[in-house]
């Protein structure tokens, strides 16, 4: 039999997953690199691992949510990503169905069932 | 940075970089690298990193190929989910149908000529067998691999699924008419494969054959105008062999499948009668030859003649009521099969 400790693992790491996208896109209202990224969403709880997040910011780059820019004038050449128009307007969407999903779920969670 | 440090870098970001599409990758591993230097950094502060820092943070960054994979989003496979069924199907069949076939070239062949030493021919026929049902393995799972690699979209995306195609869950009653039972075709291809083995290959077995001392055959049909005809023979084999094919897949009868196999009928009708009923591909010689090897009279008997010179006609008749019945009860089964998809039963 599976190991509960693994399948509540398992199943906090789906419900996560599909938050992460909108957590990210949250704080790329002004351009920022990968890593900084990580720490910053770290601070505020929400932990993601680099190995997660790179990949995530290409691929929204490429979906076209968020462009980017290399700035190599600092110490090291960093790519910085910022949302994109498009991303601004899906940003938005989005915010909005989590508003919604967050008080059905909360209605669900905290009344008994019939 | 140390030298080590550095090499061990090198090394998993060229790692993962080789695994990436060639237009990404000089893009990623300049990417790569400034984050391996922040979490060094985030991890050491301004102190040099050493070994074990280096070792951690990649540990903590995965896999090479699974960051790779990440990188490129979507799974790969030899053959994935969509065609996996039927790959296993169709391998299924020809590995079957294959090893029955390639045992009885091999048997036959030693019947014919027998081995000087029967140990080592059972050891070569075993070795035989095995590297052509690994031959035949490999050649399903290259086509199938191929399929899936060109094939970007998965097949089922472009049909339009609708709960009314399903197959109904059967009756006892129209069981037996409608199902196809696997039996019977899969039987009608390994006669196929014999078929195919027997006229390309030994074709002087039929007939009457003598293995004792002096090999004796005595073939039933005239073996160079058999040659010249072997291409028609060999499409109505591979005809024969389609039609059990459609019949093992479709599973069960309908009026696409009864009108397929009925057309298919009507083709090896014809070429039945093509191929045998002209007297030229039959032996002249066969029952002079027979009382030659045997000494038997009866064979050069009058009645014997006669039942000679109409034999082609007999097996071509038979042949072709064979077709027609055959066709029939396709047709009838096609009919109850597609009007019980329907409302009416």
């Amino acid at each position: 039999m599976e190991d509960l400790n693994d399948i509540v693992t398992n199943l906090e790491q789906e419900l996560r997953r599909g938050t992460v996208t909108l957590c990210v896109l949250s704080r790329l209202n002004k351009p920022k690199y990968g890593y900084a990224l990580v720490e910053e969403l770290s601070n505020a709880g929400i932990s993601i691992e680099p190995g997660t997040l790179y990949p995530l910011l290409r691929r929204l780059e490429s979906q076209g949510l968020l462009a980017s820019e290399w700035e190599t004038s600092g110490s090291k050449p960093r790519k910085y990503y910022t949302r994109s128009e498009a991303g601004e307007r899906i940003y938005k969407l989005l915010c909005g169905e989590w508003d919604d999903l967050t008080r059905s779920i909360d209605r669900l969670i905290h009344e008994e069932g019939e | 940075m140390s030298a080590k440090v550095k090499e061990l870098t090198d090394r998993y970001v060229y790692d993962v970089a080789r695994r990436l599409p060639q237009a990404q990758r000089d893009d990623i591993e300049k990417e790569l690298r400034g984050l391996i230097d922040d979490m060094l950094q985030a991890r050491t502060g301004h102190m040099p990193p050493s070994v074990d820092d280096v070792t951690a943070v990649l540990k903590e960054l995965g896999r090479p190929q699974e960051l790779a994979a990440k990188y490129r989003g979507t799974k790969r496979y030899l053959i994935g989910p969509d065609y996996y069924d039927i790959y296993w199907l169709v391998l299924k069949i020809v590995l079957g149908v294959s090893g029955i076939g390639l045992v009885i070239a091999l048997i036959v062949s030693n019947v014919a000529t027998p081995p000087q030493n029967a140990i080592s021919a059972v050891a070569e026929s075993f070795g035989g067998i095995i590297s052509g049902l690994i031959q035949a393995f490999a050649y399903v799972t290259i086509a199938f691999a191929l399929v899936e690699r060109f094939n970007k979209k998965s097949p089922w995306d472009e049909i339009d699924w609708d709960p009314k195609d399903l197959p109904p869950v059967p009756n006892a009653n129209q069981k037996d008419t409608v199902i196809i039972k696997r039996g019977d075709p899969i039987a009608g291809l390994i006669f196929g494969v014999i078929g195919l083995v027997i006229f390309n290959a030994i074709p002087w077995i039929l007939g009457y054959v003598v293995a004792s001392d002096d090999l004796v055959s005595v073939p039933v049909f005239n073996l160079d105008v058999l040659r010249s005809m072997l291409l028609l023979i060999n499409v109505l084999i591979c005809l024969g062999m389609l039609k059990d094919m459609l019949r093992l897949i479709a599973g069960r009868y309908t009026l696409k499948v009864s009108l397929s196999i009925a057309a298919i009928n009507i083709a090896m009708l014809v070429l039945n009668i093509v191929i045998f009923l002209p007297p030229a591909i039959w032996n002249a010689d066969f029952l002079t030859s027979l009382y030659a090897a045997t000494g038997v009279e009866l064979f050069v008997s009058q009645g014997a003649q006669a039942f000679w010179a109409v034999l082609p006609t007999i097996v071509v008749v038979l042949a072709s009521i064979g077709y027609v019945s055959d066709t029939g009860m396709t047709l009838y089964r096609g009919i109850r099969g597609s009007s019980w998809r329907g409302e009416t039963v």
